[in-house]
């Protein structure tokens, strides 16, 4: 990782066609906006929190240097201005005048703590300060434990000046302080706090265009603007309530009575709101695939696994079972994720990579493999699982696997059904498992996100199937130290279609979701990667 | 007080309380138990319609998804979602698979986990009962303790704790399922047991020198048998229950598996959009459950006209 | 109380606290039994993992972490969450669920035995008529059908096909978003204490001081509730312990079906996400709820009746 273009993230603006519409009507400041979320959120202490309902509560109440504009480009946010070093090493932000909800100042140590903390508690996203993040100086040290936090690259030299060494140059940089894991905790508050910081609203502080001022654990959260807000003139509506962890067929019937504004739904409802006028597709960034367990003799023939992948019709899947907005993968990097310097999307460079390397949806085809396979195995039939977790909400996806490889002559495969935590806990790491039905969630808008996975050395840690290949090995580190954005973007490219000449992982859809935004709605802001939903700009007429 | 010195009393101003014919011996035709019962069956309707309805789904449900030429588990994209129609005489689900075929294989997966569930049920529950029942004393005591700390957790967080810790499966959700149901049985033993063995009988046999096996299993069983089988019947609407429960939270059986609580949780997405896909399982369980209640209530009091409704 | 009474007691609960103690011992140990650990994240590295683990005590060995959940329990520390909301007190976070189902327990408890009185009553007073017909069969079907049936039923009548009352539970309206899943719930209920009512009034109505109480020329009303309704209803206490016990189960149901954030949902979510402490606890609760329903109904029924002799047979 020694230079990384900057790349710009794949952004949606869910206003789209509803603009226009909210254009014509004034919108009202002292709108109440609700909306669902079909999750529960699972910490709002910002250096602990891992899913996208917390991170969108966590960036409407507080606000990182960087944000999200109303076009869902990077902008400063806490940041005043920043000043970068000609080795793009070292970044030296002056803050902006801004207060927390109790009157006292955010400073520059707010930052420096709370990056701290990240380490010291042991949050999941404590990487994304390592070698596979922002690399900050002495962060990798620290996680692992060979230094104190207090040696990590991260200092605040005034109260308003906050300095960050770098070890390596990141090109995502930006991007990565927009995560809420790089959000400022006030620490005097939070040490009074102890354990309970975060549990409750009155153990928050806030700083942001919203305050939260109700949370009913697992029913709902009221955010309400922030009226001390440094920007306060943004917020346009008086609150912004979001239910937590709701049915999609009983939010469906409140987006019906008008009592949302929004809210995802699942499959099972598209056949009926297809023609609302407030349906919509957006792109959540997830990649489906099957890790291939190459210890498994079977599946270590390169035939086979062609095989199986040509036997997955994934237009039918994602047109007629999931119907989500959800299509079909082309390769191991999802559209939409990130950009190359030429301006053109990273995936669609790629081409769609399974119909180049002829393991794309072809029935006979996928037969001819088998036979090969099989007679290279010397075997007459081989015997299979396909491992899968009931509580991921792709029993749908397992359903259609276990028919479409059981169409195949001399496949007999049994699905295996648990829960994901045991999944990846037991089966995965143990190496248990012969096809696994898993999904990846990018942590920042570059093709590494995916493709570091499945390097050699990767082995033990994301690469279950236990792939390897020298060649892509090479290229991968080839792009590493590659300094010229173009010819890091090549070596990818290559590699991303090594991995489906090999067939090392099976992919199958990128995960779409359906949606209903009542039209009065505006200004709601959608990211693929990181904190989903943005409700500062949010509008209601 | 006085009033009454006025009235007179007539020769037939009373009449006997009793119907004399009383007193006369009437010697009735000596009936086989099982006619007995029988007849008594009959008399009760809902017990009878409740059987009807039993012995009608269970033959659907061997039947039907041998008969039919679709499989419970074929994806046929393009006939998905399909409202009940000649072709598809219950509709189809999203993946275009036959309700009809799905919900009687479906039907019949519960049927086998509630009859498994129950066999092994009154095995574990019987044997167990009447060991502590029998010998009574020390190992009474401590297998009542067990079975109260068993009896103390409900078998909703027993049965899910299970399925959670165990791999989910057929065979998996029948033992979870013996896991809870068989205290009823051993309780109700127990009881059988301490009454019947210190009835004279007994003490004969045991005076002959029969062992205690021989006096468990040829003395005593045979005289609580009739309870036992009322008792399996009114459990196994309540295995049903459990079994579609466990799928209806997600832990039960798996795809491409059906069974009533699979079907139902699989509709229960759809209710909005195809109301039909949730409601024909949840009619049949509702039914099953229905009949195997009337049927079990009507079984006790054929057996046992004297056995005080619960 | 008398002497007996006190002894029987007393014994009683020191069954229920022994059990306690196994039922707690049994659940942790087979929570541990359970794969993986409460930190699921792909994304979490091994130093990290053991930091997490060191952090909340989970790298000691078995016996002592037991130890130490016991002796926290007893100051009433359950510990907190790992996964479901991080760092959060589970009593603060059990004790949110467990409110709401309460309150629904409750609420199903009291309309259903209101409307099952009044059912049983109107149906013994009109014995043999269709009106004792139409409540047998509503029995019937209550006590045969599980509530979660009646739920979904519910749910897309009253929600979604008239759109009478939200189908899901929301804390901004916890009155009309309960009337589905009460309703629901309360059907049981019904049906169990319509029917014991009925038995209990005929069997009442038809007994000697009934009829001297008829004799002796009152009215109808008094005759009724003064008089056969108070000797009838006593009973019913009995049958509390059972429905109670049912409803309990039946929420665990009904709460997935209305997205009520109670302890059944919390139950289960903790099972999924591998959230021991919460599992734990929500697991206990239960138990202890169980114990103390049978154990009360036990003793009020012994208070009410008497004759009843304590502690012999089961």
């Amino acid at each position: 990782m020694k230079i990384m273009k900057k790349v710009l993230s794949a952004m949606l603006c869910c206003a789209m066609a509803f603009t226009l519409a909210a254009c014509s009507s004034s919108s009202d400041a002292s709108a109440d906006v609700v909306v669902m979320s079909e999750n529960d959120l699972m910490s709002l202490d910002s250096s602990q929190a891992t899913d996208g309902t917390s991170f969108e509560v966590i960036a409407a109440f507080k606000d990182g240097l960087y944000g999200y504009a109303e076009d869902g480009s990077l902008t400063l946010m806490l940041a005043d201005s920043v000043e970068v070093s000609e080795d793009l090493l070292t970044y030296t932000f002056t803050l902006k005048d801004a207060t927390w909800s109790n009157g006292t100042a955010v400073t520059a140590n707010d930052f420096v703590y709370a990056l701290q903390r990240c380490i010291s508690v042991g949050s999941e996203y404590a990487f994304l300060l390592g070698e596979q993040g922002a690399n900050i100086v002495n962060a990798e040290a620290a996680i692992a434990g060979e230094v104190d936090v207090s040696e990590i690259g991260v200092t605040a030299v005034d109260d308003k000046t906050l300095v960050f060494e770098l070890a390596t140059p990141c090109g995502f940089f930006d991007k990565l302080l927009a995560f809420p894991t790089f959000f400022p905790i006030n620490e005097e508050f939070a040490e009074e706090c102890g354990d309970s910081y975060a549990t409750s609203v009155d153990n928050l502080l806030f700083c942001g265009a919203f305050e939260l001022t109700t949370w009913d654990l697992n029913s709902q959260v009221v955010l309400t603007k922030n009226e001390n807000y440094y920007d306060a003139d943004v917020v346009q509506v008086n609150s912004v309530t979001i239910n937590l962890a709701q049915d999609q067929s009983a939010a469906a019937l409140q987006y019906d009575s008008g009592e949302l504004d929004y809210c995802v739904i699942s499959s099972s409802l598209v056949d009926t709101y297809s023609d609302n006028e407030g349906y919509s597709t957006i792109n959540n960034g997830y990649l489906w695939y099957l890790y291939v367990n190459f210890e498994n003799e079977y599946l270590a023939n390169e035939n086979i696994r062609k095989g199986l992948s040509a036997a997955i019709d994934r237009s039918d899947l994602c047109d007629n079972i999931l119907k989500d907005g959800s299509s079909p993968a082309s390769g191991f990097v999802p559209a939409e994720l990130t950009t190359n310097s030429d301006g053109q999307d990273f995936a669609e460079a790629c081409g769609d990579l399974l119909a180049a390397n002829e393991i794309d949806y072809n029935l006979e085809k996928a037969q001819e493999y088998i036979d090969a396979g099989l007679e290279e195995l010397g075997v007459d039939s081989i015997s299979i699982t396909l491992l899968y977790g009931t509580d991921e909400g792709v029993n749908d996806c397992a359903t259609y696997l276990e028919q479409a490889f059981n169409a195949l002559d001399g496949v007999d495969l049994t699905l295996v059904a648990t829960q994901k935590q045991s999944r990846i806990n037991s089966y995965q790491k143990d190496g248990d498992f012969d096809l696994s039905l898993t999904r990846w969630g990018p942590d920042y808008a570059d093709s590494t996100t995916y493709l570091n996975n499945l390097e050699t050395s990767q082995i033990g840690n994301n690469n279950y199937g236990k792939y390897t290949n020298a060649d892509y090995d090479e290229l991968m580190e080839l792009a590493r130290n590659e300094g010229d954005a173009a010819t890091r973007e090549s070596y990818l490219m290559e590699a991303n279609n090594i991995l489906m000449e090999d067939v090392a992982v099976i992919p199958i859809f990128e995960q779409g979701q359906a949606v209903l935004q009542s039209s009065s709605l505006s200004g709601l802001v959608h990211n693929a990667v990181g904190t989903p939903y943005i409700f500062r700009y949010v509008t209601k007429s | 007080m006085d009033e009454l010195k006025d009235i007179e009393f007539l020769p037939d101003d009373f009449e006997f309380v009793h119907n004399q014919d009383i007193m006369k011996d009437e010697v009735m035709p000596d009936v086989p138990f099982w006619l007995d019962v029988w007849r008594r069956f009959k008399k009760n309707k809902g017990a009878v319609i409740g059987a009807v309805v039993i012995i009608f789904v269970i033959i659907m449900a061997i039947f039907m998804p041998m008969l039919s030429s679709y499989k419970f588990d074929a994806i046929n994209s393009s006939e998905a979602n399909m409202t009940p129609c000649s072709l598809h005489w219950f509709g189809t689900d999203n993946f275009g698979r036959d309700l009809w075929v799905r919900t009687w294989t479906g039907t019949r997966v519960s049927l086998i986990v509630a009859f498994a569930a129950i066999a092994i049920d009154v095995v574990v529950g019987v044997t167990y009962g009447m060991i502590s029942g029998y010998f009574g004393g020390m190992v009474d005591q401590v297998m009542q303790r067990i079975q109260e700390i068993l009896n103390s957790i409900p078998t909703l967080v027993v049965l899910t704790l299970l399925m959670t810790v165990l791999e989910a499966s057929l065979t998996t959700i029948i033992f979870a399922l013996m896991f809870t149901e068989w205290i009823g049985m051993s309780r109700i033993t127990r009881a059988q047991v301490l009454q019947i063995k210190e009835e004279e009988f007994v003490l004969a046999s045991r005076t002959l020198g029969a062992s205690s096996f021989f006096i468990i299993f040829k003395e005593i069983l045979p005289n609580i048998y009739s309870q036992l089988i009322v008792m399996s019947m009114m459990s196994i609407p309540n295995a049903i229950f459990y079994e579609a429960y466990l799928s209806f939270v997600g832990l039960g059986l798996t795809v491409p598996n059906a069974s009533l609580g699979v079907l139902i949780n699989d509709g229960f997405t759809y209710f909005l959009s195809y109301p039909h896909m949730v409601a024909i399982p949840v009619i049949v369980l509702g039914a099953l459950m229905l009949s195997f209640n009337l049927f079990g209530d009507g079984l006790r009091d054929a057996l046992d006209p004297t056995m005080k409704e619960m | 109380m008398n002497k007996g009474m006190m002894k029987y007691i007393g014994k009683r609960l020191a069954i229920s606290a022994a059990t306690l103690f196994v039922i707690i011992l049994v659940l942790f140990l087979m929570l541990k039994l359970m794969p993986g650990t409460p930190f699921n994240d792909e994304k979490l590295t091994e130093a990290q993992l053991a930091v997490l683990m060191a952090k909340y005590g989970l790298d000691k060995p078995i016996m002592v972490q037991f130890w130490n959940y016991l002796r926290n329990m007893l100051t009433g520390d359950f510990g907190v969450s790992y996964v479901i909301n991080k760092n959060m007190n589970i009593s603060q976070l059990v004790g949110s669920a467990m409110g709401i189902s309460f309150r629904l327990g409750v609420m199903a408890t009291i309309l259903g035995t209101v409307i099952g009185i009044l059912l049983g009553i109107v149906a013994a007073l009109n014995k043999n008529t269709w009106i004792d017909s139409v409540s047998t069969i509503i029995s019937v079907i209550g006590v045969s059908i599980p509530s979660f049936v009646f739920a979904l039923l519910l749910v897309y009548l009253l929600g979604a096909r008239w759109r009478l009352f939200p189908t899901q539970y929301s804390s901004s309206k916890p009155f009309t978003s309960s009337i589905i899943p009460v309703i629901a719930l309360s059907m049981s209920v019904i049906a169990n204490v319509a029917r014991f009512t009925r038995t209990e009034m005929i069997s009442v109505l038809g007994s000697d001081y009934m009829i001297l109480a008829k004799a002796k020329g009152l009215d109808q009303r008094t005759l009724i509730f003064k008089h056969a309704l108070r000797n009838s209803l006593i009973p019913v206490i009995t049958i509390l312990g059972p429905i109670m016990v049912n409803i309990m189960t039946g929420t665990m149901v009904v709460e997935k079906i209305c997205g009520i954030p109670g302890l059944g949902k919390l139950l289960i979510s903790s099972i999924q996400q591998n959230d021991y402490n919460v599992t734990l606890a929500c697991s206990f609760l239960y138990a202890v709820m169980y114990i103390i329903i049978v154990l009360v109904i036990d003793v009020l029924y012994g208070i009410i009746d008497p004759r009843i002799r304590l502690g012999k047979g089961d």
